[in-house]
């Protein structure tokens, strides 16, 4: 294992020594910028990764990780169009003289979104896809296909539709392609991010037997606890730099402390608020079931909130958890049972009429953005609802206040960080003051600091009455935050409990990676 | 209804893609060429019992569905009313216009009901013992370039993804108010407005990642490629595609020498 000093962000005017001849991966003075944006997305890097290293990059959104992560994989300057200034080399090579092919063998990435990097329809087949390319004798293509999906633990899968898989198969089939490429470095892009806690657990094990093929291993992630005490290195970026790079538990200790996270992971002791007369409550739901295709996904749900509750749902991709939000809300048609919210008969009213109760922040920002200006989008649902004009830009212009996002105003939704159009998304379901508020995965994609921004947000809003129910893997927060804890598993309620009896709770029903990271240790 | 791929184990599932997909070129260019009431009728009595014999319910709703009914019978009557050579048979006189049916009408409307069943019908036992990923494969092994076949099979990937997403981008619109149903073509416009915009914006997401993945894995940097899927063709898949190219070769010559008379039976 190379130690490597603890450092302060690089001075620009520095000088660089040459590339080092054991390095994997290099860097010198690199900076790029992308043809449709004047700012750099990566200022004056300077990076050796060596033969062999499993380093890990975190940093907050939007500071250059996935663009740096593409660099290292060779995809500049001929794959991603830009500006690039400075050298990268891959083992020596430069990546300005190799074509993609003969670079393809020396580095793979695998991205983010294990659905959009997958382009065949069965898993031998995506597996198979590079070798094929690289036009490999079929015996050989078959031999890298069955190691590749040995490596990740995915040869059970080797004939299943895409189609057919969970989150974080798909993930490990994405990893699979890529080790099939037979590249000496692997580079992956958040590989959990979209993953439940049990599929997350399964992805990161193939990603520590990475660490036993000797390997050059590069993990971008944002929760990357599992994988400190096998890495050699951590890196931190901030706005297209290197901020931090060295010894993994000191850089982590810094970069925690510069997050302003040296918080209490100790869980809320919560609270479940009680009415005698039960006229607080907003939410009735009894023996709710709903299917889909003959698939049972909602098995006899029975469940109340009350007015200024805090409620996360927590459980495995699959479960039943969108679909509950979606029944509440009335885009989900039951099959039987009763859901009155806000004293309206869900199943007898129209999506539409649910709209003045609920708002639904729903997991992808991008899908529920539509208007032209930030303003605009606030004032959205206002627009339909009647409510006139004066009153929902009034109202639009508190919440965007509230919510730090006043100043893009006139701006279009889209030049928005993702951080921001998260905001902007909790912003646009305010202003026509619905009591309930539904988040789906509201925290997917964010860093620590927007996803502490987004809770501190969310307290607020339960503060000032409203009742909230977050769908969300994010087990720290969750259990931090909460008042309640409810635990979905196979479309039923598991367990509804404080936070502090709901980990007792899920700890005796064995579904230890649905506990925050400190109980999930000791467990 | 819309008719797609059904796994079994039938004799016709069984036929290499490219076998089958010989004999719908073969059997759709005669059901053209020939203007002979019986080789219609008795084509479409062996499509029918090839679809039944297929044993897939799903397959014989789609044969007696309102769809291919419905446009059968509208054809038909559509034939009839706009033919007007022939002997008068029965003549409706109307206000604005007179309603006669001919006896050439009536051959030339059984004829075109006849040609659509049996082209439609033969497109649904295809489409229903075809699996399209194979048929893709098949066809990129016989020479379609590469690209073009993954193009298709990316396309397939991606289109129940864009499907997905644009069910929640209505969810989302709806729970903000917005009611396409009640205000009419011009809710309707709008809502198609704020549809586009997510889903573009999302399809260019997808597609700069899926671009990245595919030449990541060295796609496209050679000329050909290897394909670990082997194709199968038995001797019926061989006797098939001998007989539907000797089938297409006489009819295009009978064609280019007028020995096929195009003309519809006195």
């Amino acid at each position: 294992m190379r130690a490597v000093a603890v450092k302060d962000i690089l001075p620009a005017e520095r000088v660089m020594p040459a590339s080092d001849p054991c390095a994997a991966i290099s860097l010198r003075d690199v900076s790029f910028s992308f043809f449709s944006r004047r700012d750099f997305a990566l200022k004056n890097i300077n990076l050796d990764i060596f033969r062999g290293e499993f380093v890990i990059i975190t940093g907050p959104s939007g500071c250059g990780k996935s663009t740096l992560a593409a660099a290292m994989a060779g995809f500049m300057p001929q794959g991603i169009q830009g500006d690039l200034q400075g050298e990268i080399t891959i083992n020596g090579r430069s990546t300005r003289a190799g074509d993609l092919s003969s670079l393809a063998v020396q580095a793979s990435l695998c991205q983010q979104d294990p659905e959009a990097q997958i382009c065949t329809l069965r898993v031998s087949d995506e597996v198979a896809f590079g070798p094929e390319n690289l036009e490999l004798p079929a015996r050989e293509v078959v031999s890298r296909v069955k190691e590749a999906l040995l490596a990740t633990n995915s040869l059970h899968l080797k004939d299943r539709s895409i189609f057919d898989l969970s989150g974080g198969e798909k993930q490990k089939v994405a990893i699979a392609s890529m080790l099939a490429m037979q590249s000496e470095i692997i580079i992956l892009d958040e590989p959990t991010s979209n993953l439940d806690p049990e599929s997350a657990q399964e992805v990161l094990s193939a990603v520590e037997g990475l660490r036993e093929k000797k390997i050059t291993v590069v993990v971008i992630e944002h929760r990357f606890d599992r994988l400190l005490k096998i890495a050699d290195r951590l890196i931190v970026m901030e706005a297209g730099r290197v901020a931090m790079d060295g010894n993994p538990t000191e850089v982590y200790e810094r970069y925690r402390e510069s997050q302003g996270c040296g918080i209490s992971r100790k869980p809320a002791p919560g609270h479940r608020i009680k009415s005698a007369k039960g006229e607080d409550e907003i939410i009735y739901v009894r023996d709710l079931q709903y299917s889909y295709n003959g698939h049972k996904v909602l098995g006899g749900i029975s469940f109340s909130a009350r007015k200024g509750e805090l409620i996360g749902i927590i459980g495995p991709n699959g479960s039943g958890k969108t679909t509950f939000l979606n029944c509440l809300a009335g885009l989900c048609r039951p099959s039987s049972g009763v859901i009155r919210v806000d004293g309206i008969n869900v199943t007898e009213s129209r999506v539409s009429e649910m709209a003045r109760s609920i708002g639904f922040v729903f997991q992808n920002p991008n899908h529920q953005i539509f208007e032209n200006t930030v303003l605009a989008e606030v004032t959205f649902a206002c627009k339909n609802l009647k409510i006139s004009k004066e009153r929902s830009e009034r109202f639009a212009r508190i919440a965007m206040e509230e919510h730090g996002i006043i100043q893009y105003a006139q701006d279009s939704p889209l030049m928005l960080s993702y951080g921001e159009k998260r905001r902007l998304n909790i912003c646009a379901t305010l202003p026509h003051n619905p009591g309930i508020i539904l988040l789906d995965e509201p925290f997917i994609g964010q860093d620590i600091s927007n996803t502490e921004r987004i809770m501190e947000d969310l307290v607020r809003l339960k503060d000032a009455g409203k009742t909230l129910l977050i769908v969300s893997h994010d087990m720290d927060r969750i259990f931090r935050d909460c008042d309640r804890i409810v635990f979905f598993q196979s479309g039923s309620i598991l367990v509804d409990e404080t936070p502090s009896k709901a980990i007792d709770a899920i700890r005796n029903l064995g579904a230890y990676h649905f506990l925050p990271d400190i109980y999930l240790l000791s467990s | 209804m819309i008719i797609k791929y059904i796994e079994g184990q039938s004799r016709l599932h069984s036929l290499n893609p490219l076998s089958k997909l010989w004999v719908v070129a073969a059997y759709s260019v005669s059901v053209f060429l020939i203007d002979n009431l019986a080789f219609q009728a008795i084509g479409l009595a062996a499509i029918v019992a090839a679809d039944c014999a297929i044993g897939s319910k799903k397959l014989r709703l789609f044969l007696f569905s309102r769809f291919v009914l419905g446009l059968a019978g509208s054809i038909l009557i559509l034939q009839v009313l706009f033919t007007s050579s022939g002997h008068l048979l029965l003549a409706v006189p109307l206000h604005w216009f007179h309603i006669a049916v001919t006896d050439l009408g009536i051959l030339k409307g059984i004829l075109m009901t006849l040609r659509f069943l049996n082209v439609i019908l033969l497109g649904g036992a295809f489409v229903a013992t075809t699996d399209p990923v194979a048929l893709v494969y098949s066809l990129m092994k016989a020479g379609v370039p590469y690209r073009y076949g993954f193009m298709v099979l990316t396309m397939m990937r991606f289109i129940p993804l864009f499907e997905a997403e644009r069910t929640i981008v209505s969810d989302a619109q709806k729970i903000r108010g917005l009611e396409v149903d009640k205000g009419g073509i011009r809710k309707l416009l709008l809502s198609i407005r704020y549809t586009i915009l997510p889903l573009v914006i999302s399809a260019l997401g997808k597609s700069e990642i899926l671009a990245l993945s595919m030449e990541g894995r060295a796609f496209g940097c050679r000329r050909t490629r290897t394909f670990l899927t082997t194709d199968r063709y038995s001797f019926a898949d061989r006797a098939l595609i001998t007989a539907s190219i000797a089938a297409l070769v006489l009819l295009l010559a009978f064609c280019i020498l007028g020995w096929l008379r195009l003309r519809l039976p006195n």
